[in-house]
């Protein structure tokens, strides 16, 4: 076997690992610690700042590999089986590994750190994911760098570009195995161990080429020992156990969508999607609410939409009343609803018809007219979630409401005072309804339930509840003071503030009120987080050498364009798991391509970099004219989804060029260049998420953010251009 | 002969060994949380205003000043606030930042409270400051208990205008509830006092977490509590609400010798306090103290404030907690927060007959008269009108 075949399957293998790890790993930290757009972005910016770290410091430390990419005489060349290798062979054998230590310590430490059951702040999260990704992102990025260097060396040529194109090509069928293949039969820890098998074996392969069987031996025994502890231990079960105390775990579920839990306690049964309890045995209470202050409204309800909230609960408060006909009942994940039929119980009768469906795209499919919408969802977090409680998701389910129609949704309660962050929320949710409906009222109960409907609503739910004849536990006329819910209710309107902005598709402003209400329960203030990641960004780009921030602009502008090219097409489609697969193979096919081929497409010298980290403002500025949410909107689906797709690939392409062409021009040992290039695309990268997702995208919305990320570019490019004597 | 242990727990010891030097994380995240509070506790925002009044309970000390109000104890240095966020020291004097100002004003049913066995089917004007003298992971009310007075948006509300309030609004009690009264003593003594002249009861809703002296005099002027029995050991009260078990216990007994009515609530948490074994060590202390007559109220968690990733108490663990009360010898035990379940009726200890009928907070029928049982005449413990 030639040893750079060696080093090229093992650049392969390092994407191949780390991109269904990436994916894997994160879905758990976000089961154990919760899934906001704050935790997200905290989650992806420790890995890509530690692999960016591991990348560098290898660079700065290795002393392996000596070449100056201008003059190749004689370079130290170093194979695989070369003694001083023998780390680098180590390494690859135990990388692996590495995730599934990390999997089982998040749920063995997760309950012995933080009390059961309770949220953990922010700073805690960002230093147990740092703690726990340390060694597998520092590793990775480490191998990057050694083996790109390595590789150049062999060939006596700047190699970074194309090990960065392997990696691409390894991370397309490690990403792809995972989101296709995997997930669909196994759960997270399993995956893990696939993927794990897998590359031991192609080592154990290479090794028995090269004639290394004692390494071919170490990763026979690795495979073994793995599978076999596994089983042993019963894992990930035995550990996920740990995270529900008092409660035996009866029922794990890794759907491409979340993980589905189901414990018993005492007889009763729970339900946890993503860690969080969703729906329980014995839950009238929160069933009642969610169903009747809605269908109380009206006569006859003939017609209800029911977006989650637990089928069988929610459907038996709606069959209540005889009038009905028919219930659509909405859930994104089957895994959820076949869970709570086979523990829960299941729903009789012909009148309920369930979808597997994001309710958006529900919305866009179906051409029903319904008596009644009722939204179940978590209050909106993410900005997944807050796709339904924009402008235009209520602008499209009235469209399905008959006249008369009520819609309800809710956030959470405020019981007996209303702070300024919730204040803030629920006063955003209330004018963005206000514009769609002209009645919206507030019926404060377990949660602030928001009822809208272009006719006249009532507070009087005791009253109508005896009038209507409904038996129910909770909502009737002995709980409910109607006079309280009145008073309540008007209490919480006059505390709203008039001049709130509108929660919009292109301008997502409630995720950002929402996780500020989340940041309160830690006392924690999000405007000081965000002005440090800001300064942060700002010393970065003002220190960086020219080169250096090249990468780490291109890397801020793709990492954010393509976080708002993902947004918006899960407002244009609805969110489709399928769809986000693709988009991530395009992406990743584009980055591959760019750094393989894209150096010679586009044939320059050392100022190519600055026309091309340009070239990725004035992308940026294109997007910001493509998206004009409501113009693409009315247009066929097939030519939206043809130009997102082509926007996803040429971004992609640019970014592998930028990143081909800059690590070209560096000087120095191979590996220090190797190191610098990729942990300057990673940091601006991690920048671009966080930046993106937790500032100017809520702030500023789609189009304006577009526009200040080509500012960015700009400026960037200036400087370059500025500084062209220094590249 | 050494113990054995299982997969798990073997798989378990060899993580944590590997782990344990995580286990500073506590401090570090305190360290980084510290960094970015937005608690603007600080001599700026100390300074006295409108709603402050000299504190009752204090001492001198080498430090400073000690708040002797509650068992926290605070020992403050000039310009320093308490733990509960209501008392700072200007001038070299303690003071109380929340007088007059409550940021919660409702009228509630008494039975929300929950009080069942004083003056069923009334209305309660209820009011409450900002600040408490716990955390309490589940707090409902944490957006006014977790912060200072000057942090909410509060009514200028002096005691003499919520007796009027409390009168125009035919209620019968005022209730000082919601967040913690304790913080706001002085505010609650004033207005209970003037109250009771005018012949409105007052109600005291709280954590019991409160020092001798100043539980004394305030029994003079209150008419009914209900007080939180949170857990049975310390180690638990300190965990879920920065507490201790101690202080409530006497709180409990000096409301007893000082004759005023209580109820006690106990908010059972899955995986905190619903061991069975200290529900039945709670209840033998109670009835070695006497209180076998004073209801109590097992009430259902559910997922609330920094306890969000708990389920709700299953009714199964109420109904355990509340049989094994009966069996020990508590005559009233009732279940809360589960709507439909039949354990909200009061029932005589003695003939077993059911004298209030309960839907919710509406009383569908009352069979006590003159405070006695109307079928077997036996006497209910309670205050019935």
């Amino acid at each position: 076997m030639k040893k750079d075949n060696g080093y090229k399957i093992s650049l392969f293998l390092l994407g191949f690992v780390t991109m269904p790890v990436q994916i894997i790993l994160l879905r758990e930290f976000m089961v154990v610690f919760g899934g906001n757009e704050l935790i997200i972005g905290i989650l992806l910016a420790d890995w890509l700042i530690l692999t960016a770290t591991g990348a560098f410091l290898a660079g700065r430390f290795s002393k392996s590999t000596k070449e100056c990419p201008s003059h190749p005489p004689h370079p130290p060349v170093i194979p695989l089986d070369n003694p001083t290798n023998l780390n680098l062979n180590l390494n690859l054998n135990f990388f692996p590994i590495l995730p599934l230590l990390t999997f089982i310590l998040l749920y063995l430490l997760r309950p012995v750190i933080f009390p059961p059951g309770a949220m953990v702040s922010l700073p805690a999260i960002w230093l147990l994911t740092a703690l726990l990704l340390l060694p597998f992102c520092l590793l990775s990025g480490w191998l990057f760098t050694r083996l790109a260097g390595h590789l150049s060396s062999l060939k006596r040529e700047n190699f970074t570009g194309r090990a960065y194109a392997l990696e691409s090509v390894g991370s397309i069928l490690g990403g792809a195995l995972f989101s296709f293949v995997l997930v669909f039969f196994f759960d997270g820890y399993w995956s893990l161990v696939i993927i794990a098998l897998t590359t031991w074996l192609v080592l154990m392969i290479m090794n028995l080429l090269n004639n290394g069987w004692k390494k071919a031996i170490l990763a026979l025994s690795l495979m073994i020992l793995t599978v076999a502890s596994s089983v042993w231990f019963s894992l990930p079960r035995s550990v996920q156990q740990e995270l529900f105390p008092g409660q035996t775990l009866v029922f794990a579920k890794d759907s491409p969508y979340g993980k589905v839990v189901v414990t018993k306690n005492d007889g009763q049964v729970n339900l946890f999607y993503n860690g969080i309890p969703v729906y329980h045995s014995d839950q009238q209470m929160q069933d009642e609410e969610s169903v009747h202050y809605a269908l109380l409204q009206r006569q006859n309800p003939e017609q209800v939409l029911a977006i989650s909230g637990g089928l069988k609960g929610i459907t038996e408060q709606i069959l209540k009343y005889p009038s009905i006909r028919h219930v659509d009942y909405v859930e994104i994940d089957p895994w959820l609803v076949r869970s709570e039929m086979t523990y829960l119980g299941s729903v009789e009768g012909d009148k309920v018809q369930v979808s597997f469906m994001d309710a958006r795209r529900f919305l866009s499919t179906v051409t029903t007219y319904y008596d009644m919408i009722l939204v179940n969802l978590p209050e909106p977090l993410s900005a997944q979630v807050n796709r339904c409680y924009t402008y235009e998701f209520f602008l499209k389910a009235r469209e399905h409401l008959h006249p008369g129609g009520v819609l309800c949704t809710a956030l959470p309660a405020t019981t007996n005072y209303i702070g300024g962050a919730s204040m803030t929320a629920n006063a955003t949710l209330f004018k963005t309804l206000q514009q769609v409906f002209p009645n919206v009222l507030i019926i404060p109960g377990g949660k602030n339930f928001f009822l809208a409907s272009d006719s006249l609503l009532t507070g009087a739910i005791g009253r109508i509840a005896e009038l209507r004849g409904i038996s129910n536990d909770y909502v009737n006329q002995y709980y409910m003071d109607d006079a309280s819910i009145v008073s309540r209710g008007a209490y919480i309107l006059e505390q709203l503030n008039t001049t709130s902005p509108v929660n919009r598709d292109d301008r997502p402003v409630s995720y950002l009120s929402q996780l500020q209400y989340w940041m309160s329960y830690f006392n924690l203030n999000l405007t000081w987080i965000l002005l440090g990641i800001a300064g942060l960004f700002l010393l970065f780009f003002i220190m960086l050498n020219p080169i250096r921030l090249g990468l780490f602009t291109a890397g801020f502008v793709t990492a954010g364009a393509e976080y708002i090219l993902i947004l918006a097409i899960q407002v244009f489609f609805g969110y489709a798991y399928f769809l986000m697969g693709i988009i991530f193979v395009l992406f990743m096919t584009g980055l591959a391509l760019g750094a393989m081929f894209g150096k010679s497409i586009f044939a320059g010298d050392k100022h190519l970099l600055n026309w091309l980290v340009f070239g990725t403002g004035v992308f940026t500025l294109m997007m910001s004219a493509l998206i004009r949410v409501p113009g693409l909107a009315g247009a066929g689906s097939l030519l939206v989804a043809a130009v997102f797709s082509l926007l996803v690939l040429c971004l992609a392409f640019l970014m592998g060029t930028v990143f081909s062409h800059g690590s070209v021009l560096y000087r120095g040992r191979y590996e220090k260049v190797s190191g610098d290039a990729y942990s300057a695309d990673l940091i601006g990268s991690a920048f671009g998420l966080m930046i993106l997702s937790m500032v100017l995208v809520p702030l500023l919305g789609l189009r304006l953010s577009c526009l200040v990320m080509s500012l960015v570019a700009f400026v960037a490019a200036a400087r370059l251009s500025l500084d062209k004597n220094k590249l | 002969m050494p113990k054995k242990i299982n997969k798990r727990e073997f798989l378990k010891s060899c993580f944590l060994g590997a782990g344990a030097a995580t286990l500073g994380l506590d401090a570090m995240e305190s360290w980084a949380s510290g960094l970015l509070k937005s608690d603007p506790a600080g001599p700026a925002d100390d300074k006295l205003w409108k709603w402050s009044r000299e504190a009752v309970f204090y001492a001198p000390t080498a430090r400073g000043i000690k708040c002797t109000l509650c068992p926290n104890m605070c020992n403050l240095r000039e310009g320093e606030t308490s733990i509960c966020r209501t008392r700072v020291v200007n001038g070299g004097k303690l003071h109380t930042i929340a007088y007059g100002n409550p940021c919660s004003v409702h009228v509630d049913p008494i039975e929300k409270k929950p009080l069942y066995h004083f003056l069923p089917g009334s209305r309660s004007y209820s009011i409450a400051t900002a600040g408490c003298n716990f955390a309490c992971r589940y707090c409902q009310n944490w957006e006014i208990s977790q912060v200072s007075p000057k942090d909410t948006r509060n009514d200028d509300l002096m005691p003499q205008k919520v007796v009027e309030e409390a009168i125009t609004g035919k209620c019968t009690t005022i209730a000082y509830t919601y967040s913690e009264p304790v913080i706001f003593y002085e505010y609650m003594y004033d207005t209970a006092r003037i109250a009771r002249s005018k012949g409105v009861k007052n109600l005291m809703i709280s954590n019991g977490f409160i020092n001798e002296k100043p539980l004394q005099m305030l029994c003079q002027h209150i008419d009914a509590a209900n007080i939180d029995l949170k857990a049975f050991t310390d180690d638990i009260y300190s965990r879920l609400c920065g507490g201790s078990l101690n202080p409530v216990q006497n709180t409990l007994k000096i409301l007893k010798s000082e004759q005023v009515w209580f109820e006690i609530t106990c908010l059972i948490v899955p995986g905190w306090n619903d061991d069975m074994q200290h529900i039945a060590l709670m209840c033998d202390w109670l009835l070695a103290n006497g209180l076998e007559s004073y209801p109590l109220h097992f009430s259902r968690f559910h997922p609330m404030y920094k306890l969000v990733r708990l389920p709700a108490t299953p009714l199964t663990t109420l109904e355990k907690a509340r049989n094994i009360a009966l069996i020990k010898g508590m005559k009233y035990v009732y279940i809360g927060n589960v709507p439909g379940s039949g354990y909200e009726n009061t029932v005589c200890h003695y003939c077993k007959k059911t004298l209030i009928e309960r839907k919710g907070f509406t009383i569908i029928s009352n069979h006590i008269s003159g405070s006695a049982c109307k079928f077997c005449k036996t006497k209910i413990p309670g205050v019935w009108g």
